[in-house]
């Protein structure tokens, strides 16, 4: 019961002239200490929303409608401003996927991590300037004391991610949520990223909470996997689970559009139904061809597959045939 | 350095463009200068010499070259109407000119560098709302009208405040001078704090929502400390521009707000020498005021590269 960080029931809206747009439909999700968990889904799912909301991070016309967001035992949602700040960057800190507008481009490097540092530890400029050399020593930015001098344009991609990491990881803090850090990357360059933040992880015993579209990146990286579709999570478990025995149909359409030398992608076929009907069915329903009658009622409930791998279909696991 | 030597042959260039063009237009004006001397009994033989003597009778390009090699010996010529030197004339205007504009140029900027902030971070807030209906008012009503009401509201009702002139006669105090600056200061900074407050807001708006401020957000910073520490710097840098573009106005003066309240400075010296005609003042002050714009952007060009590093290394 004891988990780090638990999830519950979230629910995000965004409201767009007096229109409300559900991005997170009640999610539930836990991070236990020391893991690397993974939230996978396509643009617009609400993966990035829901782990922002984590740290109360949506913009102004962004709120979180309901729900409880435990760590350790307590609930962010409750804390005040001043708690907050406590919070975020410290306990837990946060990459972002766009490394260039993500850095002030008027401050130096060094400028960033020295005010970061300082903030969270009460300590001298001087030391501060050390830590922040040592922290770009670990995050593998060679040269790291004259870096401090370079201001965020004068980097190449992957090296102003590292030096957000070099920031997330500043506080030792409990948990670190990646969202998208390789997406806006190179192959070779995500590759080292994804090393960088696994060989972290495992050195200061942090979680990571990694949120990515790309199947083989959780695939290498996370124990656990959440797929999220249109704001639920449809489908929840272990990494084995979810490649091995993916249960929901998404899921299944997730990992077979994986490109692959020689096979040619499928194409979902889209039922029409209305957005009213949509609200309130499976989120999947519309594209899926296992769909049957008891779909069209209903949103289903989810089902445990087993103590860790939970569905949220109606036509689930072996049923759908191989 | 090359980057900064070719701004500065960009500079004359435009500087010798902006000479012949004052110098021809000056000389195609309707008006003949020659006529301000006229008096009933003078004779023919003697207008013709007159008009000899101040060199009117060469070609127009002769003219021109004379004029020029004159200023960049640092003569403006002579004025028609009281002979003394343009350049004089010019210099004791300046200090006047300066302390106006200079006061409710820095005013503006301290008002609305503030303002901008607050308004662009509680967007469409009651404040913002409030400021928004000011800035148009201040940026539509002419600055002669508002003049005029202040004059009849503060002199001419209340009492409480001098309409004309720098200094009351006789009395050469410090607090009687500021009193005589109040209300011209007022009618120029409400123009100008208006135009640069809706600046400020914008790129306050703009910044706000960048990523960095988010990120800044999910370290911890105070919402204070990201308005202040990240959104400050970024915001400003637009003001770069208007600021450049200000400068010349705190030597050439505002020719409207000037004339309305008798200040004696550079401004009203120019509508003088265009009422009486006065080419060599008209084209010396022109010219003055060119060269100060085209400071005023290089300065502006020197001060983005400071402040921004973007620009420094590949601008």
């Amino acid at each position: 019961m004891n988990h780090l960080l638990s999830v519950k029931d979230l629910e995000v809206s965004f409201y767009k002239e007096s229109k409300e747009i559900r991005a997170v439909k009640g999610v539930n999700f836990h991070i236990e200490e020391g893991e690397i968990y993974g939230i996978v889904g396509e643009s617009g799912s609400g993966k990035s929303v829901a782990t922002k909301s984590i740290l109360r991070l949506g913009p102004d016309n962004c709120k979180i409608k309901n729900g409880e967001i435990l760590f350790e035992g307590d609930n962010i949602l409750e804390k005040n401003n001043r708690e907050l700040r406590k919070i975020r960057g410290n306990e837990i800190s946060i990459i972002f996927q766009d490394s260039l507008t993500s850095l002030n481009p008027v401050y130096t490097i060094g400028d960033k991590l020295v005010e970061l540092i300082r903030r969270n530890q009460k300590i001298s400029k001087s030391d501060a300037k050390k830590r922040a050399i040592e922290l770009l020593d670990i995050v593998g930015i060679a040269d790291s004391k004259s870096h401090l001098k370079s201001y965020p344009h004068e980097l190449s991609g992957g090296m102003r991610q590292r030096v957000m990491i070099a920031m997330a990881i500043s506080s030792n803090p409990k948990i670190i949520i990646a969202d998208e850090p390789t997406t806006a990357l190179d192959v070779t360059i995500q590759k080292q990223i994804l090393y960088l933040l696994k060989d972290l992880q495992k050195k200061l015993h942090t979680s990571i909470i990694l949120i990515t579209h790309d199947l083989g990146v959780v695939a290498q990286m996370c124990s656990r996997i959440a797929v999220m579709c249109a704001g639920y999570i449809v489908e929840e478990g272990t990494t084995e689970d979810i490649f091995y025995h993916p249960s929901h149909p998404y899921t299944k359409a997730l990992i077979a559009s994986v490109p692959k030398a020689g096979r040619t992608l499928e194409r979902f076929i889209e039922k029409t139904i209305t957005e009213e009907e949509n609200e309130n069915l499976c989120p999947f329903f519309s594209r899926c061809s296992y769909a049957i009658e008891k779909c069209r009622l209903a949103l289903p409930d989810n089902y445990l597959e087993n103590d860790k791998h939970s569905v949220r279909c109606y036509v689930r696991g072996e049923k759908l045939g191989e | 350095m090359e980057k900064i030597l070719n701004r500065l042959f960009q500079t004359i260039l435009i500087l010798f463009i902006v000479s012949i063009l004052c110098f021809t237009l000056t000389k195609i004006a309707p008006g003949d200068p020659v006529l301000t001397y006229v008096e009933p009994n003078m004779s023919e033989e003697y207008i013709n010499q007159l008009r000899e003597d101040l060199g009117l009778t060469k070609p127009i390009a002769i003219q021109y070259i004379i004029w020029l090699k004159n200023i960049l010996h640092g003569n403006f010529g002579n004025s028609l109407i009281n002979n003394r030197p343009v350049l004089d004339q010019i210099l004791e205007r300046l200090p006047s000119t300066m302390l106006l504009m200079g006061t409710s140029l820095l005013l503006s900027v301290i008002l609305a560098i503030p303002i901008g902030l607050y308004t662009g971070k509680h967007k469409n807030g009651l404040v913002d709302k409030i400021i928004n209906i000011f800035s148009y008012i201040g940026i539509s009503i002419p600055t002669f009208w508002f003049a005029i009401i202040m004059i009849y509201l503060f002199s001419v009702y209340l009492h409480v405040l001098p309409s004309l002139g720098m200094r009351s006669d006789g009395i050469n105090t410090f607090s009687d001078l500021m009193k005589h600056l109040i209300m011209p200061t007022c009618v120029l900074t409400f123009t100008n704090v208006s135009q640069f407050t809706r600046y400020i807001r914008s790129s306050t708006i703009t910044e706000l929502s960048s990523d960095y401020v988010t990120v800044q957000r999910a370290y911890g910073m105070s919402e204070t400390g990201i308005l202040y520490r990240h959104v400050l710097k970024n915001a400003i840098l637009p003001m770069i521009t208007v600021l450049g573009m200000s400068l010349q106005g705190v030597v050439s003066g505002a020719i409207i707000t000037e004339q309305v309240f008798a200040w004696p400075g550079t401004g009203q010296l120019a509508v003088n020498a265009v009422m009486t005609f006065d080419y060599p003042l008209i084209m010396g002050i022109t010219m003055f005021t060119a060269l100060l714009i085209v400071i005023g952007n290089l300065l502006a060009d020197i001060l983005y590269v400071v402040i921004d590093p973007r620009i420094r290394s590949n601008g």
